[in-house]
């Protein structure tokens, strides 16, 4: 017998009990704080159950080790054959395939699902009735147009933001950082909420009162909800440039701010804002609970109102959604290719 | 066409600039001619680089002044400086082509695109980079980036050139090739330029004068001959070159005689209220001291070899004279092969050449 496999073992036992009396001692201790003097007296008495089912299995363990210890060590041959075979195994296509088939078997369920419309058959009779439905253009439209206005309004905030917290107040990036996750902590119930609150027609800036208003507060619910993926992806894009010698190096040949930012800053990081873009973009197209409760015909809605009254033109619906979200994805990759390539740096 | 010297053009005056409780600079003075070439030496975190960047209006002094041309241009932002500056990160915009790069300032003060094309195919006939005007900066050599930079700088025509250490992101021979060119660009052009560098190499080859710093202090501002051979403080003598360094005693300070290592000899002169048997420390540049004494030098010592290399042209000798040791350069002789390692030799200077610097 192996004298070091019963040391492994004996360590390895010990460490399990030292484990299992801390816990029995913390149980008792939580369970004494709030107890009164007979459930006292049922802890104790329930710890020293526990403790000595902990020496017991010590016990066992213990007396048992060099078995435990001969038995590993018979099975060297097997094991090292399962090893063998293991070693063949190309696990990470496994784990892909795992992976691939756990995302798309619900998809391509809903596809099949959605050409089941006619009994006769498949066919594409439901992504016809969705795509000729003018309430389903209507919306699409609509959800288009702001998550342009969106992205616009996005980018003339956190394109200056980001750049001058990297210029000028890098101390300020941890905090700038925890500001733009907010709206991934906060839900957009509450975030709807307090805008309805803020600005309904008792406030002093009654946006709800018209539509105008109130498409302009969707926008900017929206550049709220996009602005964690938003700041990051151009934070991402300004660390991949030498933002200060760049800087300087315009501001010395007469450049002023602006033009600096126009001109320099923005041309350089295009590829990290339009992936910020589409990603906005993607958020915006299926947002449902802030757009239904400031009532505007988007098509997260029209979405959710299908869902509700019909079989088959959701599923398509689902489908052609799922089509313009990975759209928005390839053209991010597709964009990267022909992004300015930035020269070897220096420093 | 070269301006006239002789003519002030710069003046920095009592700069000092603190960053929290750090004094970076402290108070420095300096008068600068027109078209002159001026380069700021000295250690890393000696100031050089924020007086060069007080002078970019980077940074703002915390006191004193800086006047172009009895003009203070303290308060102006960069943008309004008319200067040229070349980083050592190159700092080409890396959306623009190199044509656009250059054009970059002159579109910026509003010339037309006639004159633009026109002063941007000037400016790449003046680097040697006609041709290159569609290429991104990507796709050339540091070299070649860092002359674009040097291009776009001037394009603008300004009135002073700044240089932050564009030469140290290169490899040695482009290094070497590249200030010349810089050199001369510089004096066709007739630009006042102030230069930035601890290579005191390259300051030494390029410079009409050198300023040496230490930790925020100017030692000295004077040509490389007078700051090489006429160190006025012992930093800028060891930071300057190679230097030896004998310590040894006076040995009568009335006639002038020293000893080191018990070799007793006469130096030139020695500093006032000198003693006899106070220690002292003799410096000395490594090609000032032969092996032998083919000349006569009135100063003869003896010591062993403890080191030879051979650099090519040259070959440096560490002689050991007991603790102390002395460096020394002798031409690669063909037809003599050099000392070998342990050899006795006696090495010789001219009393002349002994420096006796204050601490």
């Amino acid at each position: 017998m192996n004298p070091s496999l019963i040391a492994i073992w004996q360590k390895g036992f010990f460490r399990a009990a030292t484990a299992g009396v801390v816990y029995v001692v913390a149980d008792l201790v939580v369970r004494l704080l709030e107890s009164n003097l007979d459930e006292i007296v049922d802890a104790l008495v329930a710890t020293l159950h526990d403790l000595l089912v902990v020496v017991a299995i010590a016990v066992v363990v213990t007396v048992f080790s060099p078995v435990i210890a001969r038995v590993w060590a018979a099975t060297a041959t097997f094991r090292a054959a399962v090893v063998k075979v293991g070693a063949k195994v190309p696990w990470p296509w496994v784990a892909f395939a795992i992976g691939a088939i756990y995302f798309f078997l619900p998809l391509a369920a809903t596809f099949e699902f959605s050409l089941r419309i006619q009994r006769t058959g498949y066919s594409f009779l439901a992504y016809t009735n969705v795509l000729q439905s003018p309430a389903f253009q209507q919306t699409f439209t609509y959800s288009i147009l702001v998550g342009i206005a969106a992205i616009v309004v996005g980018l003339l905030i956190v394109v200056p933001a980001a750049y001058f917290v990297r210029l000028r107040a890098p101390q300020l990036r941890p905090i700038i950082e925890f500001v733009t996750l907010l709206p991934l902590i906060i839900p957009p119930i509450i975030l709807v909420f307090g805008y309805i609150r803020l600005y309904s027609s008792s406030s002093i800036l009654p946006l709800t009162n018209s539509d105008v208003g109130t498409n302009i507060l969707l926008t900017l619910a929206y550049v709220a909800l996009a602005m964690p993926y938003m700041y990051r992806a151009v934070d991402t894009g300004l660390r991949t440039i030498d933002v200060q010698t760049l800087t300087e190096a315009a501001n010395i040949l007469g450049a002023n701010t602006a033009t600096i930012l126009i001109r320099v800053i923005f041309p350089n990081i295009i590829v990290a804002v339009l992936s910020g873009a589409f990603l906005t973009l993607a958020i915006v197209i299926g947002e449902f609970t802030v757009a239904s409760l400031l009532n505007r015909p988007a098509f997260g809605v029209y979405m959710q109102n299908v869902g509700a009254n019909r079989a088959f033109e959701p599923a398509a619906l689902a489908v052609i959604s799922f089509i313009i979200t990975w759209a928005a994805m390839g053209m991010i990759q597709l964009l990267a290719r022909f992004a300015p390539k930035t020269a070897a740096r220096t420093d | 066409m070269e301006e006239p010297h002789n003519a002030e053009f710069l003046r920095i005056e009592n700069l000092v600039k603190t960053f929290g409780s750090n004094t970076v600079v402290k108070g420095a003075n300096l008068a600068v001619e027109r078209g002159e070439f001026v380069t700021l030496l000295g250690p890393s975190g000696c100031g050089k680089t924020t007086i060069l960047r007080m002078i970019a209006g980077f940074e703002r002094p915390t006191s004193g002044n800086i006047l172009v041309e009895g003009k203070d241009i303290t308060p102006l932002a960069p943008n309004q400086r008319k200067v040229g500056m070349v980083f050592q990160a190159y700092a080409l915009f890396p959306n623009m082509n190199v044509e656009d790069n250059v054009a970059f300032g002159l579109k910026i003060a509003g010339m037309p695109a006639e004159q633009r094309r026109a002063r941007v195919d000037e400016m790449l006939k003046l680097i040697g980079l006609t041709g290159f005007g569609k290429r991104f900066p990507f796709e050339m050599s540091g070299g070649q980036q860092q002359r674009v930079a040097l291009a776009r700088a001037l394009a603008p025509k300004p009135r002073m050139l700044l240089l932050d250490e564009p030469l140290s992101a290169l490899d040695a021979k482009i290094r070497v090739s590249l200030r010349q060119e810089i050199r001369s660009i510089q004096r066709d052009l007739g630009i006042t330029t102030i230069f930035v560098t601890h290579d005191q190499e390259e300051a030494l080859s390029i410079s009409d004068r050198i300023v040496v710093m230490s930790a925020g202090n100017i030692e000295q501002f004077g040509t490389p001959f007078e700051v090489y051979n006429r160190p006025s403080t012992k930093f800028v003598a060891t930071f300057v070159g190679t230097l030896n360094t004998l310590n040894g005693k006076i040995v009568n300070a009335a006639e002038r005689s020293v000893s080191v290592e018990g070799q007793v000899f006469k130096v030139a002169n020695l500093p006032g209220g000198a003693t006899d048997n106070a220690s002292l420390s003799l410096t000395m540049r490594p090609e000032a001291v032969s092996l032998g004494a083919p000349n006569g030098q009135d100063v003869v010592l003896s010591g062993k070899v403890k080191e030879v290399s051979f650099l090519g042209s040259v070959i440096r000798l560490r002689v050991d004279l007991g603790d102390n040791s002395v460096s020394l350069d002798t031409f690669n002789d063909t037809s003599t092969p050099p000392p070998a390692l342990d050899e006795k030799v006696t090495v010789s200077l001219y009393s002349s050449d002994i420096m006796i610097l204050p601490n």
